[in-house]
């Protein structure tokens, strides 16, 4: 099996769901000397990019992308000792929750997955998170987004409380602030000022790249 | 009476609000308080029903109920709804070791069901609950990503836990109509993530089978864009669909069985939360008139009313949302 065939199996096993072939193909993309940080991306990132598209067409829906994401976990699990050198320097770092006094996650679990999937860094804090440490995470880890979520009515104040905090901690300028949720709009980003608003999953990953990038 | 023949009793708009924690704060006894007593449960609905009176009387919503009653460990905010901290069943062998809650001798529902029967005595208009449905109960249990993984990767837990939260609400919403409820909506927000498809044997068969036998006004409430949805609940025995801020009330109801209640849609975070008094007595006005041509339309808010609402605008909201088509009509021309 050549480098590029083999990129295609873990792609494809990925798509599939199946887990514990993506596993085995991943230690075998190591039996061949091939670079771990290749593997991951040409094989099980890309991989998600087409679980994303899928998701996007309504082909697959969250449980099938949520066990597509545990394969490439599983996949990363396996090249992630193998990785050469520090490769977070680079990329962007992202901190996200559900604000506080809301537990309803599923909707930020799929972000942090496209997120991931995307190449980028995201700490997790969780659910119903304090709104301070949305804003002391990011101090800690140099974060360029905080992601916030919320799936109610009475929870999205805090969506601003955040943006208030990061302003009176003077670092509103370095960190951009993506909200989301079910009672979330654009108007309602507009309205706290929040940099950015998406209604799913990917079209987050793709608008956070490019704020990165115009930054 | 049918719900249908309820709403077109006079000539003027009919009014179902959705309220949040709006009584407690405003009455500023705690929310496990109320709970707790009947009489509080009483008290709070008469003040709600003399401060924003409405066509039904709605409950203190029951929020988790069903997972307080399981020993779901809740975080339980005093003037908020109770959120669910854990999800304790991720396999058969959790579930087998469920009981469903008995709603005469379970503390907490017993208390409830007291409480029911003593607000449907004490004021004399149909008594509304809102209940948490079968799958977002699951969902509640298992948590949202393991079932949903489950969905594929381990069917059978997956139906076997839909037949066990389908058996707690069925006989749960059974005893409450004995206590004296005449309408009950079910929530199911959390179907939003299933794909349509999956809707028929994870939504649609426990629905069928609570509403078959259950002797009161049925509806439906989902949150979000449920445009590809509400045509799979309309195949079972309901009356109504309720539905979110975000929906097109006009664009809805031209489509809609004309013996099936659409039941909408004031926003209740811009309008109701953070509006003005005038925006909010216009917007219910003007939603009234585009709607009065339609005999099966009931004015509602998209989802639970914001508990900072300010009691002013609840106040626009009551008196607009059951005006008189003739007083909307002068509103309207001279605003």
């Amino acid at each position: 099996m050549t480098k590029k065939e083999l990129f295609e199996e873990i792609k494809n096993n990925l798509i599939e769901m199946e887990e514990e072939v993506v596993e085995e193909l991943c230690k075998k993309s190591l039996e061949m000397g091939i670079p771990a940080k290749e593997t991951i991306q040409e094989g099980l990132i890309a991989g998600m990019e087409v679980v994303g598209q899928l998701y996007e067409e309504e082909e697959y829906f969250l449980p099938e992308v949520l066990i597509c994401s545990d394969a490439m976990n599983i996949g990363i699990d396996v090249l992630k000792p193998y990785l050469e050198g520090d490769l977070s320097s680079d990329k962007i770092r992202a901190v996200i929750g559900v604000v506080e006094g809301d537990t309803h996650d599923i909707g930020k679990n799929l972000v942090k997955i496209m997120l991931e999937a995307g190449g980028i860094e995201v700490h997790d804090l969780g659910r119903d998170v304090a709104l301070d440490e949305f804003v002391n995470k990011a101090k800690e880890v140099d974060a360029h987004f905080i992601i916030m979520s919320t799936l109610m009515t009475t929870t999205m104040e805090g969506m601003k409380i955040v943006i208030e905090k990061l302003k009176a901690e003077g670092m509103r300028d370095s960190v951009k602030v993506a909200i989301g949720g079910g009672p979330i709009s654009q108007r309602f980003a507009t309205e706290i000022g929040a940099d950015l608003y998406t209604k799913d999953a990917n079209e987050a990953v793709r608008k956070i790249k490019e704020i990165h990038e115009a930054a | 009476m049918t719900l249908m023949e309820y709403i077109n009793k006079e000539e003027r708009g009919y009014l179902l609000p959705f309220m949040g924690a709006n009584g407690p704060i405003m009455t500023g006894k705690t929310m496990e308080e109320i709970y707790a007593s009947p009489e509080l449960q009483l008290e709070t609905a008469k003040y709600m029903e003399k401060k924003f009176s409405s066509d039904f009387i709605y409950a203190l919503d029951e929020g988790n109920l069903f997972c307080d009653a399981l020993g779901v460990t809740l975080k339980k905010p005093e003037y908020d709804f109770s959120m669910v901290m854990d999800h304790p069943i991720k396999n058969m062998e959790d579930l087998e070791k469920l009981e469903i809650p008995n709603p005469y001798t379970n503390e907490r529902m017993k208390t409830n069901l007291k409480s029911l029967n003593l607000i449907s005595e004490n004021i004399d208009k149909p008594l509304f609950v809102s209940l948490q449905g079968p799958f977002t109960l699951a969902v509640q249990l298992a948590g949202a990503t393991e079932l949903l993984k489950a969905t594929i990767k381990n069917p059978i837990f997956v139906e076997k836990l839909l037949e066990f939260t389908g058996e707690v609400v069925d006989r749960y919403a059974k005893a409450i109509v004995e206590a004296g409820v005449k309408m009950i909506s079910i929530a199911e927000p959390s179907t939003v993530m299933l794909a349509p498809k999956k809707f028929p044997d994870m939504v649609i068969n426990n629905l069928n089978k609570i509403f078959k036998d259950l002797k009161c006004w049925k509806c439906v409430h989902i949150c979000g864009d449920t445009s590809k949805i509400y045509p799979y609940i309309l195949e079972t025995p309901v009356d109504a669909f309720s539905f979110d801020q975000i929906m097109d009330m006009e664009k809805i109801i031209e489509n809609f069985p004309e013996d099936k209640v659409v039941i909408g849609n004031l926003d209740p975070v811009y309008l109701l939360g953070r509006g003005s008094v005038q925006e909010v007595a216009y917007k219910t006005a003007e939603l009234h008139h585009k709607m009065k041509k339609y005999n099966n339309y009931l004015m509602g808010f998209g989802c639970s009313c914001a508990n900072t609402a300010p009691t002013e605008n609840l106040e626009a909201v009551s008196k607009w949302g059951r005006a008189t088509y003739e007083e909307i009509r002068v509103f309207l021309e001279n605003d």
